[in-house]
């Protein structure tokens, strides 16, 4: 008698060679050569931009509410198809290969809405059928860890945490290469929170790598590895974490000296590049007694030069991006004086 | 496994990289770390240090590299059993860079060779 297989029919292959098959893709994961979409009131781009995104890696996307940062991830899953420009994921195009790279990524969208309707029973159900990377064994200890319960209730119905906890248990049980999560720590309690980051690190450690959006500091701090800033629909860098950590300082002139004048003059007289490379000034308290620097092994031998004492200091994560976005407003303020 | 005791200094200008291989070292010479204990994986001390795995790994590979730690495969990282004279000559190592920052520091502040050569003798007495 023949026999139709409805559940699992792409999973013919041992776990062994789907491993090899997916997660042997050497090279930048992510690139976009000139892209930019036109919206009537936003416009993302021009960006070019390279993600190696190498496994057991985390990449997160930051930057001010509005910067493109959720259009970017859209467009990375082809939900939002560029005005101009091509999107490269694992080197091959959506036109070429929609299938072949939809298979490799998981994408968490910070759109709930479009589950309505929907009960998490409904998206096993989707998730056995379509995704041949489906791993219900990792479901089954994932929705005991997020303490899933009411599978069996719409999604509408449920509270914003427990909507985000359904979507990432589901997500986080295919077994891809890339994992993409707009805002996955949104809503979820401390206690949650503890949970995921172990099941994140358990699926990096078999390989994977994720690039998020995210505007939680602490999750940033503990698990960025490289941080993308965006501002106003343009990529401003792409920076490892653990180089803005050590090359980022405030320097706190001592005893009351002002920085002098021509100093400051030197400083403005930079164009950006030299900037960013010879250090920057920040007005604290209406005297220039601290000093931000992006270069601080320069910073510290221009003022010892000058004759400053002064003390040293690292900035947190969250001081240095705040200040590289700073940067940039100010240089675009000076720009159209 | 209970947190490695780290300390990563906020206004020591020194690389994040340096800092903790040199403290895991330490933590390894003084013992606190035995002779094949377990260390955490690339990703829980980063977390841990809030530093980036790609500076974890680092360290792990050059602390492999010199003989500190071996790596199994899909077991771990673990504290490499060393010879006495192994460690003995690490000791010095570490001992004479140590000696070398003051004496350097003492030079900065004036002292000649004499002065912290008896300098150095009082404190050995005491």
């Amino acid at each position: 008698m023949l026999k139709v297989r409805t559940h699992n029919v792409f999973d013919v292959r041992d776990e062994a060679t789907i491993r090899s098959q997916r997660f042997d893709y050497e090279g930048p994961i992510v690139r976009l050569d000139g892209v930019s979409k036109k919206f009537s009131h936003f416009m993302f781009g021009p960006v070019d931009l390279t993600l190696d995104l190498k496994p057991e890696t985390v990449t997160a996307i930051v930057g001010t509410n509005g910067s493109g940062k959720t259009v970017l991830l859209n467009m990375l899953v082809h939900w939002i198809k560029p005005t101009h420009g091509t999107v490269y994921i694992f080197g091959k195009r959506y036109s070429e290969a929609e299938r072949w790279i939809k298979s490799r990524l998981a994408y968490v969208p910070d759109f709930q809405e479009m589950f309505y309707g929907l009960t998490v029973r409904d998206l096993i159900k989707q998730h056995e059928r379509f995704a041949p990377d489906w791993d219900g064994e990792r479901f089954k200890r994932l929705a005991n860890v997020f303490e899933l319960t009411s599978i069996d209730v719409p999604f509408e119905f449920l509270s914003k945490g427990n909507r985000e906890r359904a979507l990432l248990a589901l997500m986080l049980s295919r077994r891809v290469p890339l994992y993409i999560l707009d805002e996955p720590t949104n809503g979820l309690d401390l206690f949650v929170r503890a949970r995921l980051y172990d099941a994140w690190r358990d699926m990096l450690e078999e390989g994977a790598s994720i690039l998020m959006v995210s505007h939680d500091v602490s999750l940033l701090e503990r698990f960025a590895d490289v941080v993308v800033v965006m501002h106003q629909g343009r990529v401003l860098g792409v920076y490892e974490k653990d180089a803005l950590l050590d090359d980022w300082a405030r320097f706190i002139v001592e005893d009351e000296q002002e920085v002098r004048k021509d100093c400051v003059s030197h400083f403005d007289a930079c164009s950006k590049e030299q900037m960013t490379s010879a250090g920057m000034m920040a007005l604290e308290k209406g005297v220039l007694s601290s000093i931000v620097s992006s270069d601080r092994v320069k910073t510290r031998a221009y003022l010892s030069e000058l004759g400053y004492r002064f003390q040293e200091h690292r900035m947190s994560l969250e001081e240095i991006i705040k200040a590289l976005i700073d940067f940039v407003k100010e240089d675009q303020r000076s720009l159209h004086r | 496994m209970n947190d490695l005791p780290f300390q990563l200094d906020p206004d020591d200008a020194t690389p994040l990289y340096e800092q903790i291989k040199r403290q895991l070292k330490e933590l390894i010479m003084s013992r606190i770390l035995l002779p094949g204990s377990p260390l955490p994986s690339i990703r829980a001390l980063a977390e841990q240090l809030k530093v980036s795995v790609i500076t974890t790994r680092r360290v792990y590979q050059d602390l492999e590299r010199e003989g500190w730690l071996r790596s199994e495969q899909g077991r771990g990282t673990f504290v490499r059993e060393r010879s006495e004279d192994e460690v003995w000559a690490e000791r010095l190592k570490l001992a004479e860079e140590t000696l070398r920052q003051a004496v350097e520091r003492c030079q900065r502040l004036g002292l000649k060779t004499e002065d912290i050569a008896s300098l150095l003798d009082d404190l050995l007495r005491s």
